[in-house]
């Protein structure tokens, strides 16, 4: 019983991974671009929302107005005016790009909060029992809003025609535009879809994470780990890999010797033996410069 | 193609001008630029200790800013000619940048330096003529390695770096930007300068005024040493205390050693901050954290006992002594538990120490990770017994749970840390503190650290009399037992591998206080192999 | 990406190159810092050094993400080794410097060969992720555990008399090494990236598979950029830890490399001039700021982010290629879509060239749209695109 527990409380965790990664895998499917912006933007969503949720907005309104703000006006911005400028450029210097970007975003965050700021809950602070363990009601809702966000996103982005235009203009942005697509705006509806992922997952997870910079960093690294992991093609794997790996370190955390000390190695040498692995079971991905 | 492509790239000559251009003028502007910007905020007027002696033009310079205008101190000083008046009051500058709170003003030079090496001897008593003495050394820019030792009179005038016979200046370094800014330098430079201003107007370091600059490390070593270079270099400063940055205080024990500059009162949490002459850490270290620790534990019956840290490798010295400690006192580790630091819920570990069922656990934690272990144990309705590290000072920690966290034990380095500690030392620190840098401040353990570390110098530049000199005030802090307000005894062993004060305090937060328990001394505080780096 | 291509980097290495030429500049740049470094106090050498060990990083970058075109996260592992070995092999192995140099560099080159075989096959996003994930295990276990072992994870302390000599630890002396060395190094990597070896490694970028029918071993030549970007890097942890004083794992954590990868692009990917201006942008600058106090730390992240956002997408060859040319961009940039003009007359000819093309599908704009057209008809099924293209028919829409 120990070990369902244990599992258990790891998968709660492991969505978290999973819910950040969703959004990383679906910005990289429509934008092609590895979104290292994402995580300032979820902690300056996380301390707006929670600013005005301080102020007295009711939280559904303070959640829409940040996912507006950040997501399409952040997304907008991100694409549609600084990305779109250097779409020619190499990934090397792309990255480059967000990486600037993502300092900006992170110093105006400073700028503006100065102080930690807890960021509420957006589903409550009640608890649930989910077997022998307790959860809190927020923890379980990011659980079933993940699940949902991630097999949603999947089928939009394998389905719906606005799912496939996103995915045809990263692929391949002159055959998309020979199909009749207006790939700029499609591009940029892209990015606001990836920020937008990003912010939520900020409101989302930054109650149960803290805002600690080093803390998100971390957090970061082991997503980037999930979403190599999930091969950067499926939303719901990505979440699936996410869950898997919480529940590997939870499992393998406190079981003494080796493991508890490097624990933290666990997401890098999964993601080595899944990039090793990954022709066999993703297919050959690789592609040339051309 | 070829000539297509140098169409494209016709600018091939003009670019090497350009970038020739550019590049000398950054290389240039890198010397020039710091004295501008230096004019831009200087100081109207400048400090000059005593007629017979000179403002030396170099460049100080003040880093960082604080976080509103008015905390920052702003520092500098315009190189003047001979003969300007001297004026030592206390009026605070007109400055271009923000204005500084109530008098930082800053020092002139002091005359000529005797030298970093000089022997106390040749700075004691008689005149020295190794070159010119009174008012003819003018020396603008950087000063001149190998200035002339005008060795003034035995009892004032300058006496080493950044001494003169009306002031004593010091450099201190904090984390006041970047996003860790809040949970440290906001508290800890506002604690510090507290703790000058109290100093000051208590006449001083034997009638010297104590000025400051303040170097901004944002939490990058080569950005803090080269911060501390700053100070020691350009500002001349006689001295660096009454800081807080680990990280710093890590990579720059190899410097000061060489420089022989003292650095007084860094934290000894990393393990770099050990074994050199010129630097003094405060407290206990590790490994007599986990010694008394698990004597607490021991002496309160769980044997059987776990223990819940992070995956921070630099702590398994400590981890280690506290297994030792332990077993000596007739108990056994159940389980080491490790969490990564992002970890969100604390719920598994809490499965497994649950499973075992220890009469005790150790939370070695950070403080937002303690919350975390402590929400989830709150859920579970499960509370094994648990004593915290010093890191979990912050009140917030136990408040994140109410009653549910008590009794709630933690010990520390400093007597106590909370604002309603009944000790006089302590409660005479905070009202100091209170009083003088408002009522925002947090005083917990890092303030306490810069706190503590101003006010050791301070005795200890004392005990050395008018005399100042580096040398001294080594040999006094070597050899010497200091007690400061917030913190026990303090002593060093001249390597320096050895914990300053064995020490520690401990509390109970019961009834929404924290309550002070019997403080306990580490058990193995003679033994070097056992407490010593 | 796949529709657009990048430069041809053969243009970099066409023009005709003699290292004499360009002495001049690297000795006389190194000669006006060095004596600047001299002439000031011990602080500005400091700093002067902080860059030139960061510049030499920055060159790093320049030859496996500039030349070779790969996205590398893991030069900090290769600054780690380099540091933490050599500090190990001197300062606790008692080896004189210079002999435990060549081992340190054989380790460190064995590294890079690790990292460089992937690389073979991953490409962009993945391989950047995982030498990043290499970069960490490296920081974890190989300096903490194997390196740092019964140290507690202290540094080792790495004082300058292991050079040799107590003379350099002065500091204004040690910047004497750190100049002359990094100077080297950038003439080296200039010479390298106009010559044959150079060229190769363009070919390799600008196609793989086009390479290999060449002729070339695409295999032997990624490894050997990785192999002297790592040797780079290793150098520049081994003076970094000299700078510092000790060998320490927090120095070379993973997460700089990001960081080091930003500060490169934005100094400028293809010639060490770029390596140069980066490192100043990322500590140079930053000091010189820190002594006006108008500018708080936050406000100066902002300003440093948003200012390399519009270096980049002003001129995506970074720093240098404003100084030096667009020339110094060619690859990291798809040809811009010009209206063909004709070549300027040539004054030997003394006549105007034949000037219009045939406009149509002959130009390059047209070109581009039929094969982009043939592109999405040939895409792979599981596409976005073919699905796309099933769906709305066969007539592709204006």
């Amino acid at each position: 019983m120990r070990t369902v527990s244990l599992l258990l409380a790891g998968a709660a965790t492991g969505v978290l991974y999973g819910l950040i990664a969703v959004g990383i895998v679906v910005t990289y499917l429509t934008t092609r671009t590895l979104n290292f912006a994402a995580g300032a933007v979820a902690t300056l969503a996380a301390f707006t929302f929670g600013t005005w949720v301080q102020d007295g907005w009711p939280k559904i309104l303070a959640l829409l107005a940040s996912l507006v703000l950040f997501g399409v006006g952040g997304g907008y911005l991100t694409g549609g005016v600084v990305m779109s400028r250097v779409r020619t450029a190499s990934e090397t210097v792309r990255v480059a790009v967000i990486l600037g970007w993502t300092l900006g975003i992170a110093g105006v965050t400073a700028l503006l909060y100065n102080t930690l700021l807890p960021v509420p809950a957006l589903f409550g602070e009640g608890s649930i029992a989910v077997g022998r363990i307790r959860l809190t009601s927020h923890q379980f809702a990011v659980a079933v809003t993940s699940v949902l966000l991630a097999v949603g996103l999947s089928i939009f982005l394998r389905r719906a025609w606005l799912g496939l235009a996103l995915r045809a203009v990263a692929e391949d942005r002159d055959a998309a535009r020979a199909l009749g697509l207006q790939v700029g705006r499609v591009e940029a509806f892209g990015w606001m879809c990836g920020m937008t992922l990003a912010a939520l997952g900020g409101i989302l997870v930054s109650p149960l994470v803290g805002g600690d910079i080093r803390t998100q960093n971390l957090l970061f690294v082991k997503v980037l780990a999930v979403s190599v992991l999930a091969g950067m093609e499926r939303p719901w794997l990505a979440l699936a890999a996410g869950v898997a790996l919480g529940m590997a370190e939870a499992y393998l955390g406190g079981s003494g010797g080796a493991w508890t000390t490097n624990i933290d190695l666990l997401p890098f040498l999964l993601m080595i033996v899944g990039l090793a692995l990954g022709p066999v079971l993703y297919g050959n991905r690789t592609r040339e410069a051309h | 193609m070829l000539r297509e492509r140098a169409g494209v790239a016709g600018r091939g000559r003009p670019g090497k001008w350009v970038s020739a251009i550019t590049l000398s003028f950054l290389v240039a502007s890198g010397c020039g630029a710091s004295e501008q910007a230096i004019r831009l905020n200087s100081a109207t007027g400048q400090r000059l200790s005593s007629p017979g002696e000179q403002a030396a033009a170099s460049g100080t310079s003040q880093s960082g800013a604080g976080f509103e205008p008015g905390e920052a101190a702003t520092d500098a000083t315009q190189g003047a000619g001979p003969g300007v008046n001297a004026d030592s009051g206390s009026s605070s500058d007109a400055n271009s940048g923000p204005s500084p709170s109530a008098a930082k003003d800053s020092g002139a030079k002091g005359g000529s330096p005797v030298g970093t090496g000089a022997s106390p001897a040749s700075a004691n008593g008689a005149a020295k003529a190794a070159g010119a003495g009174g008012p003819a050394t003018n020396t603008p820019g950087p000063a001149a390695p190998g200035a002339p030792a005008a060795a003034a009179s035995a009892r004032t005038g300058p006496t080493d770096v950044g001494v003169t016979d009306r002031t004593v200046k010091i450099g201190t370094f904090h984390i006041l930007s970047g996003p860790l800014a809040p949970l440290t330098g906001k508290d800890t430079f506002p604690a510090f300068q507290g703790a000058l201003d109290e100093i000051n107007s208590a006449g001083g370091i034997n009638g010297r005024r104590v000025e400051f600059v303040v170097g901004d490390t944002r939490i990058d070593p080569p950005t803090g040493l080269a911060a501390v270079k700053r100070m020691v270099e350009q500002d001349k400063v006689f001295a660096i205390t009454g800081m807080f940055d680990p990280y710093t205080c890590n990579v720059v024990g190899a410097y000061v050693d060489q420089a022989k500059v003292p650095v007084v009162g860094c934290d000894g949490s990393l393990p770099d901050t050990w074994g050199h002459p010129w630097l003094w850490t405060l407290g206990a270290g590790q490994k007599s954290w986990s010694h008394v620790a698990a004597k607490f534990m021991v002496e309160k019956g769980w044997k059987q006992v776990d223990l819940l840290t992070h995956t921070d490798a630099s702590y398994d010295p400590g981890i280690a002594e506290f297994k030792l400690a332990i077993e000596a006192g007739g108990g056994k580790v159940k389980r080491v538990i490790r969490v990564p630091f992002d970890q969100a819920d604390y719920t598994p570990q809490l499965v497994q120490i649950q499973s075992d069922n220890p009469e005790g656990v150790f939370q070695w934690l950070h403080p937002d990770q303690a919350i975390k272990l402590l929400l989830a144990e709150q859920r579970a309705g499960y509370k094994p017994n648990q004593v915290f590290s010093p890191e979990s000072a912050p009140r917030a920690v136990p408040q994140s749970v109410g009653k549910f966290a008590e009794p709630f034990y933690i010990f520390g380095s400093g007597k106590a840390w909370d604002n309603n500690s009944k000790d006089p030392g302590w409660q005479r620190a905070l009202s100091v503190v209170r009083q003088r840098a408002g009522k925002n401040v947090d005083f917990h353990n890092w303030p306490g650290f810069s706190y503590t570390a101003i006010m050791l110098f301070a005795e200890a530049a004392k005990r050395v009399g008018p005399d100042l000199t580096r040398n001294a005030l080594k040999q006094t802090l070597d050899s010497g037992t200091f007690q400061v307000d917030s913190f026990f005894d303090l002593r060093w062993d001249p390597a320096h591998k050895c914990p300053s004060s064995y020490r520690l305090a401990f509390l109970q937060f019961v009834d929404n206080d924290y309550k002070e328990l019997a403080p306990i001394d580490d058990p193995y505080a003679g033994s070097p192999e056992r407490t010593c780096y | 990406m796949s529709a657009t291509r990048h430069g041809n980097g053969t243009a970099l290495a066409a023009k005709p190159f003699r290292v004499t030429s360009i002495l001049p500049w690297y000795l006389g740049v190194g000669a006006a810092v060095t004596a600047l470094s001299l002439l000031t106090s011990g602080y500005w050498a400091y700093v002067i050094d902080t860059v030139a060990i960061f510049s030499l990083v920055a060159l790093s970058f320049v030859v496996v993400s500039g030349y070779l075109g790969q996205m590398s996260l893991a030069q900090t592992a290769f600054m780690g080794l380099g540091a933490l070995v050599q500090a190990r092999l001197v300062a606790i192995g008692h080896l004189p410097f210079l002999m435990a140099l060549p081992i340190t560099l054989v380790v460190v080159a064995s590294a890079a060969v690790v990292v460089g075989l992937p690389a073979v096959r991953l490409r962009g996003v993945n391989l950047a992720i995982l030498s990043f994930g290499f970069a960490v295990v490296a920081e974890r276990v190989i300096f903490q555990k194997w390196l740092l072992s019964g140290l507690y994870l202290s540094g080792i302390p790495f004082g300058r008399n292991g050079l040799g000599s107590a003379w350099f630890e002065n500091e204004q002396h040690f910047s004497l090494l750190v100049i002359s060395t990094v100077t080297a190094l950038m003439v080296v990597i200039r010479a390298l990236g106009s010559s044959r070896w150079g060229l190769l490694v363009y070919s390799v970028r600008d196609g793989q598979a086009t390479a290999a029918l060449s002729g070339v071993n695409p295999t032997r030549v990624k490894l050997s950029a990785f192999v002297v970007s790592g040797c780079l890097a290793g150098i520049a942890g081994i003076l970094y830890a000299l700078l510092l004083q000790r060998a320490g794992w927090e120095d070379y954590s993973a997460f700089n490399s990001i960081t080091y990868l930003a500060m490169s692009v934005v100094g400028g990917l293809l010639h060490p001039l770029g390596a140069l201006l980066g490192g100043m942008m990322y500590f140079g600058v930053p000091q010189l700021f820190s002594t006006v106090s108008f500018l708080r730390g936050s406000q100066f992240q902002v300003l440093s982010g948003l200012l390399a956002v519009a270096v980049l997408v002003l001129r995506p060859g970074g720093l240098a290629s404003l100084a030096l040319g667009r020339r110094y961009e060619l690859h990291l940039v798809a040809p811009r879509r010009r209206p063909h003009r004709p070549p300027l007359p040539s004054p030997a000819s003394g006549a105007a060239r034949p000037s219009p093309r045939p406009a149509g599908a002959v130009n390059g704009q047209g070109r581009r749209e039929m094969d982009a057209l043939r592109r999405s008809c040939q895409a792979p099924t599981a596409s976005a695109l073919a699905t796309l293209r099933s769906r709305t028919g066969e007539r592709p829409v204006r």
